[in-house]
């Protein structure tokens, strides 16, 4: 990745409620370092392209042009609500910072979600085309499928709100007049503008970058899976403001070093909070919250109880997101307790008054870099996860397994803090028997037989040979991202032949279903007997050996905590069950696997990671929540025009509006 | 006592809309309660089928008056009846019950009520700047106006009178609880949750419970030291909202002949819409673009044209880049105006939390039926915290779901006016649902119509009430035929077999105390 010198750009820290107050106003304007390229007025970047059409106000509004001399020999344009030219580059300076979080930890370039669903791979055919007639058809559906720039509207409606929208490819803020009372900071009646507040920017392109890496994360096939989008794009948001030296130092000063106080950093989109007519305060907390009751800032206190009860996805989303913070609160005491007794003569116990400037340093120090780390590893997670289906527990196994990777040793505690953490919040896996870090760890296979063990042999060989020019392409500098697509796409296509091979040659052995269970998929036809309950007939399900979709390819090539250089191949595949007629119609039954591969090993199987579509438990699961037979159904929209069910994809526009009016 | 019974009759409205006569009899005393009586339209079909309607449920009081007639809330298919049959009404009626909402003495009501017509009068001021935007809001917001009075099958008459005049309520359902309130030979009652009635005429035998409208005043938020009072913080946002999605919509009005008082509103609108959200300066619309780029045109030279459309050239590629055809997925054109779509889902819902929810139990048996009018989860979710007078300790709201026998289902079975966790509890072995809906009406029988009933739902409570459930189209939904299907619920035991008349158009079901 381009290790030029990086773009200075100014913006808001918080956001710009705080610039009016005189004890915020000095940290609240930053100067964000983000990677240099060279956008066109827009900015159009390589990554992203800001489009400031209002169409509610029925208008343009002039681009800003980031290689202008006005614009370059002051950091960008100065923080002003009044200049859309300013929206454009704040938008753009923080969908940059997030995109380099996620590229750092990920070892690779993102890639958005590609414009139609990967289509069904049909290796026969494309192997009765000729050459030439196979790249024209290549050719023809990389320019129909990829998408090079997410597109960013920073004023799209006039409405508290903000979304992704994963068939535009787009990101839609919009701009709303705040309450007409005095609440928190608030201009009553001022206009708010949700594409300035750094929280929501970060939150919204997070959603998006992880629809790019797993797509079927939008499918609502249980209560955490829109949960999960939103709490990890919160956790994003809120950890990526720890980068931010100059405001942690000043909030340590203010907190006296104890996080676990009331300070800015756990509070989410303040003065979009602070604007709705019936909140006070952040919009949602990670450490604490504003209390009805008590009428006071309050720290969460860890309830196991929640996890069960509650559902709708944002309060959801909010345990997982209170559990990460609660790790990091653990990491941050425990891994500064000696500045604490250094600091005060040895009792742990600090003088009444303003703590030494140089403690105020070093403690913001360790809060950053424990929460630099935390990102990471959480990100990172993000390829050890299952590729649909995805529970909070299937997070923290995730969460483990990447952080074991990365850093085998871990000695600062972080695996003992997460899962401490994630106890206390009564957040535990499906089939772990122990809250170890190696009975969380995903199972290493080793149960292999000879002929299985020469299958993945004969797979790693063939992705040896082929994945190195994609390597080498993810290795150059400038936005070769296009290319990189078009050869996920052959390899992908030369993959799917390989393991059509591969079938043939094992074609009569029982071996090859055996092996494939091990995969999660299947080579048979799929049979089910689902129980609606309440005394109603069985239904018989029995669809058709469903297709095998190579989902993904992906080479990682990444440094972990300790250093450690990891290269791996990340490799999806997934089966697909639509059930089209019956009581059942419409339900989309998923299963598969994450394999991750070590390149480097003569085992390479790492680990397997699946949701097998074979299990008739999980599918009774899915359809018991997706008809609301679950008293955890939520249902993602209030409108008579919507049946109660979950087969529709989640749609966030509906999701953030629920949660306002 | 023992002889307590009461028919359940639900009326066929022929289209979406609630009617329910309840006849309660002991042995000569007997009772009879009207709730509701509304159909979704104004039209002339409509308007007859309500008066053949109230003509045959007081063709059979022998001259005696109703003993109470309830309106639940102020929408169409509720209240519809009372305008159009007041005339019918009129002398038939001893007493009304309406919700607390109603009453014009309660200064917190009133606030409710002003926000909400207001929010409705801007919604219908938005129905109509937005006729000329092809937008798929559109359409939501004028088919859940219907709710509010507006017709557009009425022809172009009853549209303008829906909006009444200036800062009025919409005509019909707000004239139906107008009428309502002076409809009884008593003044009428108005209602709030925890109050426990003697149903007149059968005060030992038939206790009425009012579980909603929610009176949650623990909604203000008045911790403020400066508080100014808005009941209902969401109501106040929404009402601000519209507000200023009207605006937008109103700029792009060019309809021409305006008053003078139109003029002079537009002429503010225009002056808000020039600073927001940003100075004017920095709006280049269609006008102004072509403005320079017709300058740019006539220019003497190419230089002085290019020189001419420097200033906007970055702007010209950026809406280039917009409107490539490649890219028309992604266009935001119509995105905005789906704002309008979710008020009116949003005034609606809130109009049904409004209803006048009521639970009558025949006190010997302890048998309950359950009428939710419009109730969504707003209100079911407030039944448990409800403070009951002059009950016995240790009474709450779940007794009363567990002993329902019949339940009136919330919404016309759709998928959002059947809290879960209530349904759960009605657990009574005898229950019966019944359900007025009717398969064509317009708005449900279309691609994407109202779920009505919703699918899960409907499946659910078959389940539930073994195969009992009732439809105000079709009598008795699928499989709940005793005559027609094993499955069905109503065959043998102690329980009356529903009769479905169509000639009079009701389904009637009779349940013993």
């Amino acid at each position: 990745m381009s290790r030029q010198v990086p773009r200075l750009l100014r913006g808001y820290s918080l956001d710009p409620g705080f610039s009016t107050r005189l004890d915020t106003v000095a940290v609240n304007e930053v100067v964000y370092r983000i990677r240099w390229e060279d956008p066109a007025p827009g900015p159009i970047g390589d990554y992203f392209e800001v489009i400031d059409f209002d169409p509610a106000s029925n208008c343009f509004y002039d681009p800003v042009d980031l290689n202008s001399v006005e614009v370059m020999k002051q950091n960008g344009l100065s923080p002003s609500e009044g200049n859309p030219k300013f929206h454009q580059q704040f938008v753009y300076t923080i969908a940059m910072q997030t995109l380099g979080h996620f590229e750092a930890s990920l070892g690779r370039k993102v890639l958005w979600s590609s414009n139609v669903p990967p289509p069904q791979a049909k290796a026969k055919k494309t192997r009765d085309l000729t050459p030439e007639e196979a790249a024209k058809k290549l050719e023809e559906e990389v320019d129909r499928e990829y998408v090079d720039k997410l597109r960013i509207y920073p004023h799209a409606f006039r409405e508290p709100n903000a979304f992704y929208v994963p068939e535009k490819k787009a990101v839609l803020f919009g701009y709303f007049e705040a309450a007409e009372r005095v609440q928190g900071e608030n201009v009553p009646g001022g206009v708010i503008f949700t594409c300035l507040s750094p929280d929501i920017i970060a939150h919204e392109v997070t959603h998006a970058i992880l629809d790019s890496i797993h797509p079927r994360f939008l499918e609502n096939t249980n209560p955490d899976v829109a949960a999960f989008h939103e709490a990890f794009a919160d956790i994003v948001a809120l950890l990526q403001r720890f980068t931010n030296t100059q405001l942690i130092e000043h909030q340590i000063a203010k907190t006296r070093g104890d996080l676990g106080q009331f300070s800015f950093l756990g509070e989410l989109a303040t003065q979009f909070g602070n604007a709705l007519e019936f909140s006070r305060g952040a919009l949602r907390g990670a450490i604490g919250k504003y209390d009805e009751k008590k009428k006071k800032w309050v720290k969460y206190t860890p309830d196991p109880q929640l996890y069960q009860t509650v559902h709708e996805p944002h309060s959801r989303g909010g345990i997982l997101v209170a559990t990460i913070f609660d790790a990091f609160l653990r990491l941050y005491n425990n891994n500064t307790q000696d500045l604490m007794r250094i600091a005060s003569n040895g009792t742990g116990i600090l003088q009444p008054g303003a703590i030494h400037p140089d403690l105020v340093k070093r403690l913001a120090e360790s809060a950053c870099n424990i929460a630099e780390h935390l990102l990471h590893i959480c990100i990172r997670a993000l390829d050890y996860c299952p590729p649909t289906d995805i529970n909070f527990g299937d997070f923290l196994r995730a969460l483990i397994t990447a952080d074991i990777d990365s850093s085998p040793a871990d000695k600062s505690g972080y695996r003992i803090a997460l899962i401490e953490a994630f106890r206390s919040w009564g957040i535990f896996p499906d089939r772990v028997n122990t809250l170890s870090i190696e009975g969380l760890q995903w199972a290493k296979p080793d149960e292999f037989l000879p002929l299985e063990k020469d299958i993945l042999n004969e797979t790693t060989r063939f992705l040896r040979e082929n994945i190195r020019p994609i390597v080498e392409l993810s290795m150059r500098e400038g936005n070769n991202r296009r290319e990189i697509y078009k050869a996920f796409k052959q390899i992908q296509r030369k993959f799917h032949g390989f393991v059509f091979d591969q079938r043939e040659e094992h074609a009569d052995e029982k071996s090859w279903q055996g092996f494939l269970r091990k995969l999660g998929l299947t080579d048979e036809p799929v049979r089910f007997t689902y129980d609606p309950g309440e005394g109603e007939k069985p239904i018989e399900i029995n669809e058709d050996t469903p297709l095998l979709e190579i989902h993904k390819i992906r080479p990682v090539y990444r440094v972990g905590r300790e250093g450690n250089l990891l290269e791996q191949v990340i490799v999806t595949l997934s089966q697909t069950i639509r059930i089209k007629k019956g009581p059942l119609k419409d339900v989309r039954y998923r299963g598969g696997c994450s394999l991750i591969l070590n390149m480097a090993k003569k085992d390479p199987v790492e680990y397997i990671i699946y949701k097998s579509i074979t299990s008739p438990a999980r599918f009774q699961y899915q359809v018991d929540y997706q008809t609301g037979k679950n008293p955890g159904f939520v249902a993602l929209s209030d409108s008579m025009y919507e049946e109660e069910c979950g087969f529709d994809n989640i749609s966030f526009a509906h999701l953030h509006f629920h949660n306002i009016i | 006592m023992a002889n307590l019974s009461v028919n359940v009759r639900m009326y066929h409205v022929g289209e979406l809309g609630d009617c329910f006569l309840l006849h309660f009899k002991d042995g000569e005393n007997e009772s009879r309660v009207l709730i509701d009586c509304g159909s979704f339209r104004n039209s002339d079909k409509s308007k007859a089928r309500l008066n053949e309607i109230v003509k045959h449920i007081l063709s059979e009081t022998d001259g005696k008056p109703l003993d109470v007639v309830v309106g639940t809330h102020q929408h169409n298919d509720h209240v519809s009846g009372f305008v159009h049959c007041e005339g019918q009404f009129t002398g038939k009626v001893n007493q009304v019950w309406l919700s607390w909402l109603d009453d014009p003495k309660d200064s917190f009501a009133r606030q409710v009520k002003g926000s909400q017509r207001a929010l409705v009068k801007q919604l219908f001021d938005i129905n109509k700047g937005m006729a000329g935007l092809n937008s798929a809001a559109a359409s939501t917001v004028k088919e859940i106006l219907g709710f509010y009075g507006i017709d557009e099958h009425a022809g172009p008459g009853i549209n303008s009178m829906a909006l009444g005049a200036a800062g009025d309520d919409p005509l019909v359902p707000a004239q139906g609880i107008k009428v309502l309130k002076g409809l009884g030979a008593k003044a009428p009652l108005y209602l709030s949750p925890g109050k426990v009635l003697k149903l007149p005429k059968m005060e030992g035998a038939v206790k009425v419970y009012v579980l909603g409208p929610p009176r949650n005043k623990s909604l203000l938020f008045d911790k403020d030291p400066n508080k100014q009072e808005t009941y209902d913080p969401h109501l106040a946002m929404a009402g601000a909202f519209a507000g200023k999605f009207l605006s937008a919509v109103n700029m792009r009005d060019t309809a021409q002949a305006l008053t003078e008082e139109e003029k002079k509103a537009k002429w503010q609108r225009e002056r808000a819409e020039e600073y927001f959200p940003f100075n004017r300066s920095f709006k280049h619309n269609d006008v102004k673009i072509k403005e320079l780029k017709d300058r740019a045109a006539a220019a003497p030279t190419k230089e002085k044209a290019a020189e001419i459309l420097a200033p906007i050239k970055d702007l010209l590629a950026i809406q280039d880049l917009y409107n490539k055809p490649s890219n028309a997925y992604r266009k935001i054109d119509d995105e905005w105006t789906e704002q309008a779509g979710r008020l009116a889902l949003y005034l609606n819902s809130y109009t049904n939390n409004s209803s006048l929810v009521l639970a009558f139990e025949l006190v010997e048996s302890k048998k309950v039926l359950l009428f939710a009018a419009d109730a969504q989860t707003g209100n079911w979710s407030s039944w448990d915290k409800i403070k009951w007078e002059a009950v016995k300790k240790g009474f709450n709201t779940r007794e009363l779901l567990e002993n329902t026998v019949l339940y009136k289902v919330g919404h016309h079975a759709s998928h959002n006016a059947t809290l879960v966790s209530a349904f759960e509890a009605m657990t009574h072995e005898d229950l019966v649902a019944m359900i007025p809906v009717d398969k064509k009406d317009p708005n449900i029988d279309r691609e994407k119509g109202w779920k009505m009933p919703a699918k899960n739902l409907y499946t659910k409570l078959k389940a539930r009430t073994n195969f009992r459930v009732l439809r105000m189209d079709d009598g008795f939904a699928e499989d709940c035929d005793p005559d027609k299907s094993k499955k069905s619920g109503f065959k043998g035991k102690k329980l009356h077999k529903p009769v479905v008349d169509k000639t009079n158009g009701f389904v009637e079901y009779k349940i013993n105390g």
